[in-house]
Order: C-alpha cells, then structure tokens, then sequence
C-alpha cells in the first residue's frame, strides 16, 4: 500500500452535507470551545469589555484559525509532531502583525490601542492551538474549513454577548452608541463579571443540551 | 434493608444542621443590640432586609429549579444575616438586599444549594458589594452621636461620618483608638463587627455549642497577630498594631463566622489548622496590598478554593507512615 493510500484510509470521509453540518453544529454550539472545553477564556475576560473588541478579536481569531487549519490537514500528518506547534505559532505571529498593521493604518488606531496586547494573545491562544493541532490534521481539508469556521463563530458568539452585555452595563453604550439603561454599573468591565457571565452561559448551554437530549 | 438519608452538609452530631444555624442566628442577636444603642432601629432593619431578601430569592430560585423550596433549614437566613451585620449602619437598605441577593443566586443555589456549594455565600456577597458599592459600603457614622440614625434612606446626607480603625491603617501613620476603646467597641465600622468583647464571647458560646471550632478560630488569629507584629502599619508598637489589626474592619466577625461555616471549612483537624493559617495569611496579605480598606471576604473565598485540597494534604501527613507502609509492602 502506498503512503497515500494510508492517508486516505486513516481519514474519514467527510464530504457528505449531512456530516458537515454535524460537524458544525457540533464545534459551534454541543462542543462549544469555550461554554463547555473552557478554551481561550483569556481574552473574552480580559478584552470583551465592548462590542467592537468583541468582533475585532473574533476576527483575529478567524483569521488565525482558518489558515492554520487549512495547513494542518493538507499538510499536518506529513510533518513530526513536535515540529506542528511552533510552525503553527510561527504563522499565527506573522498573520497577526498583519492585522495589527491594517487595524493601525486602515481602520481605527483607537482599536488598536485597545487590542494591542491581545493580538499576540491570539495568537498563542491554547484555543487556536488545540482546535489547529487536534482535529484538522486527522481530517479532509472541507471538514477541517467547516469545523474551524464554527469554531471561530462559537467563539465569537460568546464573545459578542459577554462583550455586549459588560458595555451595557459598564459604559451605558452598545457599539459606542449611547443606550438609555436604568442600571450603570462600571464595575461589569472588571474579570469577575466576565467569569460569572461565562458560568451562567456554560450552565445554559448544559440545560439545553439535556432539554434537546431529552426530546430526542 | 432501609437506609436513612439526610440533605447535605452531613455532620456527625445527632443535632440537624438547622440547630446550628438557629445558634449562629442567636449568636447574631447581642450584636445587633448592641448596634442599635449606638445607632438606633436602623441596624436592625439592615440585617433583617438582608435576611428577607435571601429568604425571598432562595425561594424564587427554588420555584425556578422546580425544587422544593429550601428555606426552612436555615442556611439562608444566616447568609443573609452576616451579610446584613456586615454593611455600614448608614448604607441604603438595598446594599444587604443585593448582597444577599447575589450570595443566593450566583453563588449558593447554582452550585446546588445548601450544603453543596463551594464558597461562601455571605462573603461572595461581600466580595460583590465590596467591589461595586464601595463608597456606600466604607462610609461609617460617629458612633458618639448619641442620636438614632434616621430610618429613611433619604435623610441620611447630613450624618457626621468618622474614619474607621481599617480606613486610618489603610493610610498608616498615627492612630486615633486606643486598646481599651477597641474592647469596648466605641469606634466606627460595619454593623455587627464592632463589639469586640462581644464577639469574643460569642465566639466561646459557639466554640460550646460547637458551630464554631477551636482548630480554625486560633490558627487564623495566630497568624494574622504576628504577621501584625512582624510588619505593623501602626506606628505606636507591636502590641497596638496587633489590637489594631484583629480589631479593625470584619477579620474577629469573619473568623468567628465565615471560616467556620461547616460546608466550606476543612472536616479533618490538621487541614483545619492548615486552613486558618492559610486565610489568615491571606486576610493580611490582602490588607498589606489590596484595593480596599478590608478585603477580609476576598481572602475567606481564597481560602475556601483551597479547602478540599488541605483537609486531604492534613490527612496525608497524618497517615504517612501507614501510607508508605503500605507501598513497601505492594
């Protein structure tokens, strides 16, 4: 048997829509990277304190994520395993400097002052790390894309939420534009609110796994 | 073959736990006398509003969960009595309300209520009031007043507000008390943590009727007199610096209630040795560096995360020649 042949043994076959969408449904909401593997906590606690870091860290993320799985499973089982997390680490640095450059130049500097010592976060983040290293290297490049991008959208919807909800309280505003809130609460920006808002969600998310469960 | 079964937390003692909760709520009285000769009726009615309110969120949790409502045992009531003893006597009556409230629903009942919840709920509650309301929460009146306090909380702008012993440690330099005034409990601070002597003597009441034990209570204050002594914020000696430290903010009220609360706290001696040295450690180390004038909940939380492991760490020590015995043989 050659090399190929076992390669393509080794994968499942994953094409099928039926497949992928289980794929997605399952890194997007069942297996939430950060409700229920509590992966990558460090920025929605520390940056998700408004809306617009919320979706620039999103995209971040994506934009790591996708490229690093995409790699990996072209390329991942063909390289030793110890060699996997540096290069990856490697590329995640030189993508984000990019982005760092165009947020600078092209989009806002004060969303740049903001994240600046997120985005190296990101890109050591142990989120993108596992999902990179684990499941795209032992699959097909399409299940790899679909299981990185629902990833990327958990993710980002987590943040998005946490994040809307802290600027509600803490600053009174949603995506800088003033909303009239009963209760100010500037406190909501500290990392505490952040982790209770985490608990809640992650035990919502349990309830409804076991509603579903049950109904099925 | 029938077995008895009992809702947690299981103690040993042919008493419910509800009896212990009824001694803590007793325990809680004199203090709230002794508040009110200062004060007037409003004390009273902060630490009642923080037991009501627990009292009502417990049960809409309850309602909520599809559980039978819980309250008769009596854990909440005495979450929501410490923390109603542990507000400013001139704070809004909604500060108890939303700490207690907060104890309930994000802490005690999410984790599984009673007996299964692995902080303290009273000082979660602190802790959250601490951090969002503080101005409310450290602003003391005179006790040399001589007038009860205002009942609204709206007539309360005009009360003459005096620094309390954490606050002047918080700045260093000279202080205004002396040993003899902090015995007797003459100076500003939260409700129920003021009557020194009062404490102490309620804390021998408990240590009899055993809610409280001996293995933490004396550990923790060890520790926190000498690191007073080692590293006073007091000008004026050792000794001063040590009654001032046990005796300011809630560190004697916190000992006396919230380390011995028998969820959270280690079961075995030696782990609860462990553990009163450990918070004391913390209390201190949170006066030393923190934000705040008293940080004395945060460190009890601190504690309470490292429980389990100390009561297991004790028992290790403890039986390491049997332990090793026994891997020489296998």
């Amino acid at each position: 048997m050659s090399n190929m042949e076992i390669r393509k043994n080794k994968r499942p076959s994953s094409r099928k829509p039926a497949e992928l969408r289980n794929v997605f449904f399952d890194a997007f909401l069942a297996n939430n990277i950060v409700l229920i593997q509590a992966i990558g906590i460090t920025p929605i606690v520390a940056a998700g304190v408004t809306l617009q870091n919320g979706v620039a860290l999103t995209l971040c993320t994506a934009a790591v994520l996708l490229p690093a799985s995409l790699f990996l499973s072209y390329i991942g089982d063909r390289l030793p395993s110890w060699i996997r997390a540096p290069l990856y680490m490697l590329g995640a640095i030189i993508i984000l400097l990019g982005a760092s450059i165009l947020i600078d130049r092209l989009i806002s500097q004060q969303l740049y002052a903001n994240l600046y010592i997120f985005l190296p976060l990101t890109a050591v983040n142990s989120l993108v790390l596992y999902r990179a290293g684990g499941f795209s290297v032992s699959h097909e490049p399409v299940a790899a894309l679909t299981e990185a991008i629902a990833s990327s959208l958990g993710f980002g919807l987590v943040i998005c939420v946490v994040s809307a909800l802290r600027e509600i309280a803490s600053y009174g505003t949603l995506w800088s534009v003033p909303i009239n809130s009963a209760v100010k609460l500037s406190e909501a920006a500290l990392p505490y609110a952040a982790f209770l808002l985490l608990g809640f969600m992650a035990a919502f998310l349990q309830w409804l796994k076991t509603v579903l469960e049950r109904r099925t | 073959m029938t077995y008895k079964t009992a809702r947690a937390p299981h103690l040993r003692r042919a008493e419910r736990a509800s009896m212990m909760c009824v001694d803590v709520l007793i325990a809680l009285v004199p203090l709230c006398i002794f508040s009110s000769v200062y004060y007037g009726l409003r004390p009273v009615l902060l630490v009642l509003t923080g037991i009501i309110s627990a009292i009502i969120s417990e049960t809409l949790c309850c309602l909520f969960m599809r559980r039978k409502p819980s309250v008769s045992d009596g854990t909440t009531a005495v979450t929501g009595a410490l923390v109603g003893a542990l507000v400013s006597p001139l704070s809004p009556y909604w500060l108890p309300a939303a700490g207690a409230i907060f104890a309930i629903v994000a802490v005690k009942m999410p984790m599984g209520g009673s007996g299964r919840n692995l902080f303290n709920p009273a000082a979660a509650g602190m802790a959250a009031i601490t951090l969002c309301f503080q101005g409310f929460l450290f602003t003391y009146p005179d006790p040399g007043l001589g007038i009860p306090l205002p009942l609204a909380d709206n007539a309360l702008s005009g009360i003459i507000t005096q620094s309390s012993p954490a606050a002047q440690l918080a700045e260093g330099g000279r202080t205004l008390y002396d040993p003899a005034i902090l015995l007797l409990g003459d100076f500003p601070g939260p409700i129920g943590a003021t009557a020194i002597s009062i404490l102490l003597a309620i804390a021998v009441y408990l240590y009899i009727r055993r809610a409280v034990s001996a293995m933490i209570i004396l550990p923790y204050l060890a520790t926190c007199a000498v690191l007073a002594a080692v590293f006073p914020r007091a000008s004026g000696g050792s000794w001063l610096s040590i009654m001032m430290e046990l005796c300011s903010g809630y560190l004697l009220f916190a000992g006396v209630f919230l380390l011995n609360d028998p969820v959270t706290a280690p079961r075995h001696w030696l782990g609860r040795v462990f553990y009163g040295i450990l918070a004391g450690l913390f209390v201190m180390l949170m006066r030393y560096f923190g934000r705040f004038e008293e940080g004395v909940c945060f460190a009890i939380l601190l504690a309470n995360a490292f429980s389990t492991t100390l009561d297991r760490f004790g028992w290790y020590l403890l039986n390491l020649k049997r332990i090793r015995g026994r891997r020489r043989v296998a």
